[in-house]
């Protein structure tokens, strides 16, 4: 009976040593890059099923519940924004319309403009460390769309999300702005166009640093990318300003950015590639 | 003779049979983790179906079946992850590893107090293994926040509760689907 049970655990300590050195091996032919095949069919057999019930789930829907007076005071806040944005909107455009004569008159030569690739949302980010602060996603657009590390991420709405992180064949990861990861050079839309760098804060929010002293901010500014980051052109709306933290020996003032988009649900996002 | 060879020609088919039944069984099981579990609220998102499902496996089964399972659940999850290949099923196999130690030596038995007590010990091992392998592999931005009991205890308590569940499923299953020529009649 001993002379059974000690082969049953020199059994199970072969079975044990050759699990090990059989993920070993998958470790380095991983590494070596002989089985992305296997990375291929996995990816090829689980995305449609994943995505599928991503797209189903109801994400968000159980994090906004609130009251129908808090309710009806946003809607009227939303009216009176759309107002002034519409105000806005028409001088922009009447802007851009004198600014491109004034390109052709000046034969200046434009930079070429980036173009957007569409990428469906497959999964956030269960697979990570921070997953408690749900400030990833995986989008089922990689290197076959010629996307690459750091291009700017934008909603439906234009505004930026995030910025392209890992990226695969035919995956590729974002971190969302609220992410310590995503890092943008920033601009306030003020009169001197104060710079700074954008970064996600605790998955919360977006914190932008490095602004000097000397600059006068206020709550409510709009916070643009400056274009300063290669692959991420300038102008797109990051967030508006709801915080101000100045310190009266520091050199540098912060800023707490609250993001213009909801970022809880979202399913359809675009890349924008330079 | 023959007989003896056709049996275990019919038990060879029906081993390789279960191992593929299993192996669709890990990859729906990741699916549903990634594409539904993780978005759903109230707190149902804490849920980690692939590592209580590894722990169910050595309680329930053994350590060859539970390798076989880290094997099936653990190389989609690599691969559907960002991270360096290795450190998911590295985790898991140090994971199932205690697990298999605590089980041997000091949990002897396989009841269901064993299993909850596996699961917490995985859990809390997964997110501290977790965290240390991201922050030293990535060397992306952690902080000790990502750490704190306020995010973990919760997580163990909702694995908890499914590795409960998934016992009396378990035992309900077996009941149900009991040989009737095994039961006895009074």
């Amino acid at each position: 009976m001993q002379l059974i049970n000690k082969k049953k655990s020199v059994l199970h300590y072969k079975k044990t040593i050759i699990t090990l050195v059989v993920v070993f091996l998958l470790a380095i032919f991983s590494w070596a890059g002989w089985l992305s095949f296997a990375n291929q069919a996995i990816v090829w057999l689980t995305r449609p099923v994943v995505g599928w019930l991503y797209q189903t789930s109801p994400s968000g829907s159980y994090n906004n519940q609130t009251s129908r007076a808090v309710l009806l005071g946003l809607l009227k806040n939303k009216d009176d924004q759309l107002t002034k944005l519409a105000v806005d909107e028409a001088k922009l455009n009447s802007l851009q319309t004198e600014n491109e004569s004034l390109r052709q008159y000046l034969k200046f030569n434009q930079s070429q403009s980036a173009h957007l690739v569409l990428a469906n949302v497959i999964y956030r980010d269960f697979l990570s460390a921070t997953s408690w602060q749900n400030n990833e996603l995986v989008i089922d657009q990689g290197k076959n769309a010629s996307l690459v590390t750091g291009q700017a991420v934008v909603s439906q709405a234009g505004a930026i999300i995030g910025c392209v992180g890992q990226v695969r064949d035919a995956s590729a990861q974002v971190y969302l702005i609220t992410n310590q990861n995503c890092r943008l050079a920033a601009a306030i839309n003020n009169e001197t166009q104060t710079s700074g760098i954008a970064q996600g804060d605790l998955g919360l929010t977006v914190k932008l640093n490095f602004i000097p002293q000397t600059e006068k901010l206020s709550v409510g500014q709009l916070v643009v990318s400056s274009g300063l980051t290669a692959s991420v052109p300038a102008g797109l709306p990051i967030g508006r300003i709801v915080q101000i933290n100045q310190e009266n020996n520091g050199l540098w003032q912060d800023a707490i950015v609250e993001p213009l988009d909801n970022l809880d649900r979202l399913l359809v996002v675009g890349v924008l590639i330079k | 003779m023959v007989a003896e060879i056709h049996r275990a020609a019919r038990d060879d088919k029906i081993f390789m049979f279960k191992r593929l039944l299993a192996i669709i069984l890990a990859l729906a099981l990741v699916c549903f983790q990634l594409g539904l579990i993780d978005q759903l609220g109230y707190g149902l998102s804490w849920l980690n179906l692939p590592l209580v499902s590894l722990v169910f496996a050595l309680n329930a089964f053994s350590l060859n079946a539970a390798w076989f399972w880290l094997l099936a659940i653990g190389l989609p999850l690599e691969y559907l992850s960002f991270h360096p290949f290795g450190l998911m099923i590295g985790l898991l196999a140090v994971i199932l590893l205690v697990d298999q130690l605590l089980l041997k030596h000091w949990l002897t038995d396989r009841s269901a107090y064993t299993l909850l007590i596996l699961t917490a010990v995985s859990v809390l091992l997964y997110e501290l293994g977790f965290w240390l392998g991201d922050y030293l592999l990535t060397g992306g931005y952690l902080t000790i926040l990502d750490l704190s009991w306020n995010i973990i205890l919760p997580k163990v308590g909702a694995n908890f509760l499914l590795a409960a569940g998934l016992l009396i499923f378990n035992n309900a299953l077996n009941h149900r689907f009991r040989p009737v020529f095994l039961e006895q009649h009074r």
